[in-house]
């Protein structure tokens, strides 16, 4: 993937946003300078953010160094696909944490943990078992709490 | 005198057997973190923050202190052994440290560096106790304006020293600024921007911000491209002691060292870092024998390694006397306090000047307890790197969302946490910072504190905040920052420094590709 387009996209993103944020702004009260609102600051915030954000996009769009043009060589396929299993993994978790309880932490471990490297299943297991015993321990211990879920 | 009273009396608080274990937790963590790569103060101060929240604020502080700066000792060790900095402050280290081990001085090179970085970080403490009280009486008299105008002083010159481009280092403190506007309004009562949202109300939490952004960003980033640890050199006990010549070289590189990083530390933005690099320049234009540098060079480890001591402990001082932290750690420290109940600022010496000398106190007795870490466990301290990754990243991933759950038991807050990993992930591959988007979040509710109430008293006339010295000064400053950085390049004595701009790019090379 070449750092230019990906530096566009994300200023692109970052210009959206704080146009969102301008538009949402104005529906607040901006008040007077003697008694300023409660969007006094969002929207001056707004403004700067979003003429700084366009700025920095039409520079980085006619932008052609030699740096911009270089390609990002961490996307490899494998690389790619370790981190959407990461990412969907963390999302799984968060999705059934507070009903299932720490069981789901051990899942995450585990899932973590074998797209990490691990090979066989017995490894795996055994190290998500160990570190959910212990956060829980020192949980319970510390008083720290944690959703009670299945348990 | 009352200052020596006040730290005797800190130290005998210090000095009980729950302070020392506590200090010692977090210098050890500290010590940990700053070895290994990815996880660097900032992440590992997040994930043990609900810890501190069952001890009372002074234990509290001290581990979450403790971890801070001991990082900065254990950064140096990766750096001289594996040529792989722990954390950004000690990437200059590699330069010279790595070929002093090449050329079998590694044990020279770390004990330098260690008793750099404790005399950097003990001097720094004697300032620390010296000139945040004087800091904290002088911003007594501070008003609304002064405190609006300090807001964003700190916020034009985080953008200005982040390292990166200036409109990208001030639009992500804009951003920053944005989001703490989320949430009710403290003035009016209203919502504001939480689009019937009842978690966002009391606004974004610091903590799962900075959790995402630092911690599982970099969790991201090793998934995409896991690192391979390079062979390590070993160093054996005999061969631990720097030779005569050498500790004659160190001796003035150290003193440059803390005096160049404890202004350093004063300032918002990377000062660790920042202070390394004018430290490492400094050096080489004052040595006689510049040509060594780059090749192993004592002084190139001896400068840097102390003056980002002197830089992190120095950064202590806007945070404990003013309320403003400059820095992602020092704003931790800042959530750290607020559960408890106590708000850093002008007041905290006086109301809290028990906790401000025990965390002092607690600071001479953690740098001696680095010290002694530090010259006989260098082995042990370096094997951590040795750890795979395949163990590291699901235990660090499963303590991160199992320590940010349990600040407010929400699961709201692991959300907010993988949406900022997210951003803080694609913001690495554009050049973002993160460091002003926190700064900006913290400072957010200060700074409009200050303009909206400074308005109110000036009856709306902003040009009244000038007649204010102080705020003037500031104000003044930050205008004249951001006016250079708008026309800098339109100036015509440009090409005249275009010699210079060129070493020091030559410099900033050699430090990124090692």
């Amino acid at each position: 993937m070449n750092k230019k387009l990906i530096t566009n996209i994300s200023n692109a993103g970052l210009f959206l946003f704080c146009v969102l944020y301008l538009f949402f702004s104005f529906k607040m009260s901006i008040g007077s300078p003697e008694m300023p609102g409660p969007g006094f600051l969002p929207i001056t915030l707004g403004v700067i953010g979003s003429l700084l954000s366009l700025g920095l996009l039409i520079k980085g769009a006619g932008i052609g160094t030699k740096e911009m043009k270089e390609k990002i060589d961490d996307f490899s396929k494998q690389g790619v696909l370790r981190f959407a299993s990461y990412f969907l993994s963390i999302v799984l978790f968060l999705l059934f944490y507070k009903t299932i309880g720490l069981p789901m932490l051990f899942l995450l471990v585990f899932s973590l943990a074998k797209i990490s490297g691990f090979r066989g299943w017995v490894y795996p297991i055994l190290f998500a078992g160990i570190f959910t015993t212990l956060v829980y321990l020192l949980l319970t211990f510390l008083q720290i709490p944690f959703p009670s879920g299945i348990l | 005198m009352d200052a020596l009273a006040n730290l005797s009396n800190g130290l005998m608080s210090a000095l009980s057997l729950e302070m020392l274990l506590v200090c010692f937790i977090g210098v050890l963590v500290g010590q940990v973190t700053g070895v290994l790569p990815g996880i660097g103060p900032t992440g590992a101060m997040a994930i043990l923050l609900p810890l501190s929240f069952g001890m009372d604020p002074g234990a509290g502080l001290i581990m979450l202190a403790g971890i801070y700066y001991g990082s900065m000792y254990g950064g140096s060790i990766t750096s001289i052994l594996v040529n792989l900095p722990g954390e950004a402050a000690s990437l200059v280290t590699t330069l010279d440290g790595y070929k002093m081990a090449r050329k079998g001085r590694a044990g020279a090179a770390l004990s330098i560096a260690a008793i750099g970085s404790w005399v950097a970080g003990t001097l720094a403490i004697v300032g620390l106790m010296f000139f945040a009280p004087i800091l904290a009486n002088a911003a007594l008299a501070f008003g609304a304006p002064e405190f609006f105008a300090l807001g964003l002083f700190g916020l034009i010159v985080l953008s200005n020293l982040t390292g990166g481009s200036f409109g990208k280092s001030f639009l992500m403190v804009i951003i920053g600024l944005m989001i703490s506007t989320v949430g009710v309004d403290l003035v009016t009562g209203e919502d504001r921007l939480t689009f019937g949202v009842m978690e966002l109300s009391k606004g974004f939490d610091l903590v799962p911000v900075v959790m995402g952004l630092f911690g599982l960003a970099e969790i991201f980033s090793v998934a995409l491209t896991p690192y391979t640890s390079s062979n390590m050199i070993k160093v054996k006990m005999k061969e631990m002691y720097p030779n005569k010549q050498e500790t004659k070289r160190s001796i003035w590189p150290i003193l440059r060292g803390t005096l160049v990083g404890f202004p350093m530390g004063l300032l918002p933005g990377p000062a660790g870092f920042m202070s390394t690099l004018i430290s490492y320049r400094l050096e080489k234009k004052m040595s006689r024998h510049p040509e060594e540098f780059g090749k192993g060079a004592i002084e190139g480890v001896a400068g840097p390694e102390s003056a980002n001591n002197a830089a992190s402990t120095s950064a202590m001082i806007p945070f404990l006397a003013l309320g403003f932290p400059f820095s992602p750690p020092t704003a931790l420290l800042l959530g750290g306090l607020l559960v408890h109940g106590i708000t850093p600022g002008p007041m905290f010496i006086s109301q809290h000047g028990d906790l401000f000398w025990l965390v002092v106190a607690s600071m001479y007795i953690g740098n001696v307890m680095l010290l002694i870490l530090n010259l006989p466990l260098v082995g042990v301290f370096a094997s951590l790197t040795k750890v795979p990754i395949k163990i590291l990243m699901p235990t660090i991933t499963g303590i991160m969302f199992i320590g940010a759950y349990s600040i407010n038991n929400s699961i709201f807050d692991l959300w907010i946490m993988l949406v900022f990993g997210l951003v803080g992930f694609i913001m690495k591959y554009c050049d973002y910072e993160p460091a002003p988007l926190v700064v900006g979040l913290v400072l957010g509710a200060v700074f409009e504190e200050g303009l909206r109430q400074g308005l109110i008293m000036t009856e709306g006339n902003f040009l009244m905040f000038f007649e204010r010295p102080i705020t003037a000064t500031l104000l003044g400053i930050a205008i004249v920052i951001v006016l250079w950085n708008i026309f800098k390049k339109a100036l015509p004595f440009k090409k005249a420094s275009a010699s210079n701009e060129q070493e020091e790019k030559e410099e900033d090379i050699t430090i990124k590709t090692s």
